[in-house]
Order: structure tokens, then sequence, then C-alpha cells
């Protein structure tokens, strides 16, 4: 990086964070610290839901996942807008209609304060966690890749966000938020036109569609039944649907977000906002992924993305083999080229049996390759049995640092940790206010002042922080970035919204029915994720499905009313 | 009738859909058409 992308990259940080404290400089107000300022618009609402979702794994990880398994991912999403629809029609207005600060103190209402303790509880333990993934992942990689320190990264990154979350609470997380999001779209657009501008000069955009396509790496859509698969039409659909629904109907980091503008029509424009937008930039980001691929067709990639760790391996004895490797992948890369080559002059020929025979020479060379680079990472593995070799993580940014001009390398870093301040700044400003509303005030200080309230909420914003910079600190890298996080919530997820179906849809069931489904469901999906293989985005479901049915069991079975004497 | 600020707001026609119940089922459709376009990607280019 040049003195030009630091000043862009810095420039943005600093413009952005200091935006968000002069913004909130004056406000001293326990209400607005909590749940923003009435002024909030929904336009700022959407952005600021948007900015909370796409974090900096969604740019790190989401092109590089395209990259290798093509837009499979993007049918993760396609639950999403019937999700919102139900939070806009039944969350949003008994959230509004009770005023309450967060989702649990619903739980408080409807139900009795150990269920509200319970849902409060999880959504504090896997939020925590994630929160330190959050900080963690861009970290670890631009550390890996810039020659930066680790440790000084997650913690000046981590710190930065604690400081304007701490001190501006809800309102300056959600104005920092609407800029950010302006930096990510703004990158990304930067990026996507870049790397069109980089494809050889007699290739266009719709050649290379094309030649994605043929390679696989377009299907978006599978109607398959598999329950193995981790994403699939129905999958999406269902498993999406309840991972949104609880995503964005109970999730504290979410619920803050669209309750911040005080309005019932600014909540519901700000998360249909969302519903029609999100998959369209899922979509634009996995097909820059795509892209990022195509450009590698013609250009020769790295054969492993982490070549920090690479070049670490050639220092050991394992280098004899890799150099074997190298000679081998790179032959391989030239007779790949010719195959595309001729690929797309078959498919100016719209000769279907020349393209046929084509396909196959590519898709065999593709293949031939991914052999290589497998029997690299068996490699590596032997000369570092701790290192990780799932490099997806590493495409974007290699692909961002070593062929786009200085300034919009600046830009794109930028747009990395704006994702990740975005997305921790929600996080931090949603487990200091549930930590402050569900447990301090009710159990250990109710008749405090309001200004008691006020401090305690930034102390334990920013004492968030410091457990979110610590976990970050000694987490160790995990398959893939975005993945972890979806699965750590798919885990919780189910059992959250089941209490909060059965609270909105079953009214007959109280307290402890609930309570002790809830428990059993979260044990039984803890079990289920440790002894089976099934997609992740099941569990969303199947928690939610155990806690409806077991509470209502119970309910009607152990916990039945007994009649008055 | 319930004149809750709930209720004025739900009663009050909201811009340019009219009402929250055609606002959801323009989303609807909208995704119908990105699912389709997607589907009409995947097959087309294959």
């Amino acid at each position: 990086m040049s003195e030009l992308d630091y000043a862009v990259l810095f420039g943005t940080l600093l413009a952005i964070a200091i935006y968000g404290w002069w913004k909130t400089r004056a406000d001293h107000d326990l209400n607005h610290y909590l749940r923003g300022d009435s002024s909030i618009r929904w336009g700022t609402i959407g952005l600021s839901v948007m900015a909370t979702q796409a974090s900096a794994v969604t740019f790190l990880s989401t092109p590089g996942q395209a990259y290798e398994s093509g837009m499979g991912f993007l049918q993760n999403y396609f639950g999403l807008p019937f999700a919102l629809i139900v939070v806009c029609a039944v969350f949003i207005p008994i959230y509004h209609r009770l005023k309450v600060v967060t989702a649990y103190e619903y739980l408080g209402q409807r139900f009795d304060q150990k269920t509200r303790l319970l849902g409060a509880f999880l959504f504090l333990l896997q939020r925590g966690l994630a929160a330190g993934i959050t900080i963690y992942a861009p970290a670890i990689i631009l550390s890996v890749l810039l020659g930066w320190n680790l440790r000084l990264t997650i913690i000046l990154s981590g710190l930065f966000v604690v400081i304007y979350t701490a001190t501006g609470g809800t309102s300056a997380v959600s104005h920092t938020q609407k800029w950010q999001m302006a930096v990510i779209l703004a990158g990304m657009g930067v990026a996507f036109g870049m790397i069109l501008h980089r494809l050889p000069p007699d290739f266009s955009f719709l050649q290379a569609v094309s030649v994605a396509g043929k390679m696989g790496k377009l299907h978006a859509v599978d109607f398959s039944f598999d329950l193995q698969r981790r994403y699939t039409f129905w999958s999406g659909l269902l498993g999406g649907f309840f991972l949104a629904l609880s995503y964005f109907g109970t999730d504290q980091s979410q619920v803050q977000r669209y309750l911040a503008g005080g309005s019932l029509a600014g909540s519901r424009f700000g998360l249909l906002f969302n519903a029609v937008l999100k998959l369209p930039m899922q979509f634009f980001i996995l097909l820059t992924g795509v892209m990022v691929f195509i450009f590698f067709q013609f250009e020769k990639p790295p054969i492993f993305f982490n070549q920090p760790a690479y070049q670490r391996a050639t220092q050991t004895a394992q280098a004899g083999k890799l150099a074997l490797l190298q000679t081998r992948y790179d032959q391989l890369f030239a007779q790949k080229q010719i195959a595309v080559r001729s690929l797309t002059s078959a498919m100016d020929s719209h000769s279907a049996r020349a393209i046929e025979t084509a396909t196959s020479a590519v898709l065999r060379a593709q293949k031939e390759i991914e052999t290589i680079r497998g029997e690299v990472k068996q490699t590596l593995k032997a000369a570092d049995p701790k290192l990780e070799t799932s490099d997806a993580d590493y495409v974007f940014i290699t692909f961002v640092l070593d062929y786009l001009p200085h300034g919009v390398i600046g830009l794109l870093i930028a747009v990395i940790f704006c994702a990740g301040m975005s997305s921790s700044a929600s996080e931090l400003n949603a487990l200091g206010s549930t930590t402050v509303v569900d447990f301090y005030r009710p159990l250990l200080h109710p008749h405090a002042s309001e200004a008691h309230y006020l401090l305690v909420s930034k102390l334990l914003t920013a004492a968030w922080g410091g457990v979110a910079i610590s976990f970050a600190l000694f987490a160790n890298l995990v398959e893939n970035l975005i993945q972890a996080i979806n699965i750590l919530g798919s885990i919780f997820y189910g059992s959250i919204l089941g209490i909060f179906l059965v609270a909105f849809f079953l009214r007959f069931v109280r307290g402890t029915a609930v309570f002790v489904a809830a428990l059993i469901s979260q044990a039984l999906v803890l079990i289920l994720f440790y002894s089976t293989t099934i997609g992740y985005l099941w569990y969303n479901v199947l928690g939610c499905v155990m806690v409806l049915i077991l509470s209502a069991l119970l309910e009607t079975t152990l916990f039945r009313a007994r009649p008055l004497a | 009738m319930n004149e809750s600020p709930d209720n004025r707001e739900r009663l009050t026609s909201i811009p340019l859909f009219g009402s929250w119940r055609r606002a959801y089922l323009a989303v609807v459709i909208v995704l119908v058409l990105e699912v389709a376009f997607f589907y009409f990607v995947s097959r087309y280019f294959s």
C-alpha cells in the first residue's frame, strides 16, 4: 500500500467517525442513547440495517465463495424478504406499542422475568462471540497480506469502533452507518468496474458471463431436496426465512436499528428497503467474485491465495514437492488459457458441437488445476499442521492488492474496515443496551437516576468492546469466516425465534412451559450440531419448531393450569 | 375504532403503495422477479 492508499483509508475512516461524534456531541439523554434520535428517517434506518448485516466478511468471503463454488450462496437469502414482511407486520407494531428498548423486554411483559433473561442471555452469548469474529475477520486477512501486526490491527480497529459507539450510542451508530454504507457501495462499484476494465480488450462482459456459465459458476438456483447440501432453493427459502426472521425480529443488534427512528412507518420502510435490495446486492457481490474468477482465467492466479503462508512453506522440507507442483500448475494453467480461448471462439461461431467440445476441455483443465491445488493444500498442511488450508477469504483481497491502482486499494481496504466497523458498532451498541436494560437495571440497580444508567450504558458498551477484542485476539481462523458467523447464529437463533413465535401466536402458553421448551430445544440443537452433518440453515427451522411444539405440549400436560378449588 | 398512534399509522395511506398490504405484495412480486432472473441467468448461460 502506498501513502495515497493510507491517506484514503484513514481519511475515510476518521471522517466518518468524527461525523458520528459531531452529530451526537450534545446528546446526554438516556432515551436517545439507547433508542436513537427520533429525527432519523427511513432511508438512514434502511442503510443502517443493511450496514449491520453486511460485515467485513461479506466483502472478503463472499467473492471468494463465488470464485470457488459459484453463485449458490445467493439462495441463503431467498427467505429473507418474507421474513422481513413478517417482522414488519407482526413484530414491529408490538415493539412500538410497548415502547421497548430491547426485544427481550417484550418477553418479560408477555411471559416472565426468567424467559426474558433466557432470551437476553442467548443473545449475549452468540452475539458476544460473533462480535469477536467481526473484529477478527478483517484483521487476520489484512495483517497476513499487508504484513501488519495482527494484535495491533485488532486492538486499533476495535478501539476505533468502541470510542464512537460508547460515546454516541444508537444515534452515532445509525448516522455513521449511513456513510459507511455509501463508501461500501461506491467501493464495490469501483471494484466491479475495474475488474471489467482489466479483462482482455477483445473479451466482452457478455463473453465473460458466458464462460462463467459454462464453467458452472452461475448456478444460483438449485431445486434439489438434498438435506446434506448447504445451499438449495428449499433450504434458502425455509431455513433462510427462519434465520432472517430470528435475526431481524429478535436480534437486538438489528431491532435497535429499526426502532431508532421512533416511527412505525420509518421502521417498516427501512426494513422493506432491505427486503427489495438485499438479493440484488448479494448477487452483485457474488458476481464480482465470479468476474475475479474470469479475470484469473487470463492472468495466472497464485497456486495458493494465502501467499505468505505458501512462501513460509517453501522454506521447509516440503519445498521440493511444492516446486514440482508449481511447475505442473504453470503448465496446466497455460493449457487452460488455450482451452478458454477456444471456448470463446466456439461461442462466437455458435456451433453447438464446438462449444460442447471446448467446454469439456475447459472443465477438464479446471478439474486438473483443482486437483493440483488440493495437493498443494495437503503439502502445506504437512509443512504446517496448524495452517488453515481454505484460502477463499484471500481471493478478492489478493486481486485488490495485486491488480488495482493505488488510491482504489485504499478505498477498498476502507470498504472492508467500514463494513467491519458498522457491524461491530451495532453489536456493541446492542450488547451494552441489553446488559443494562435486561440485567443491570431490573436485577442489580432498579431505582438509579437516568444519568447513572447513561454512564453504565457507556461503560458496558466499552466493556463489551473489550470482550470482543479479547476474543478476537485469541480466535483461530475457521473454515470460512462468513459461514462461521452464520453457523454460530443458526445454532442459537432457532430457539430464540421459537420463544418469540410462541409469545406472538400461542397465547395459551405461559412462561415456564416456553422456558423449559427452549432449554430442551437448545440442548437438542447442540447435540444435532455435534453428531450430524445436515446443512446449518436447518438448525433454525428445527430449533424454532421444537420450541413451538414442546412448549404447547408442556403447557397442556406438565404445566397445565389447575382450576382454583 | 382504537385511535392509538399505531392504528393511526396503519389507517393513514402510505406513500407510493397506498397501504402496507400493497407494499408487502410489491415486495413479494419483486422477490419472484429477482429469483426468476437468477434462474434465467443460471439456465441461459449454462
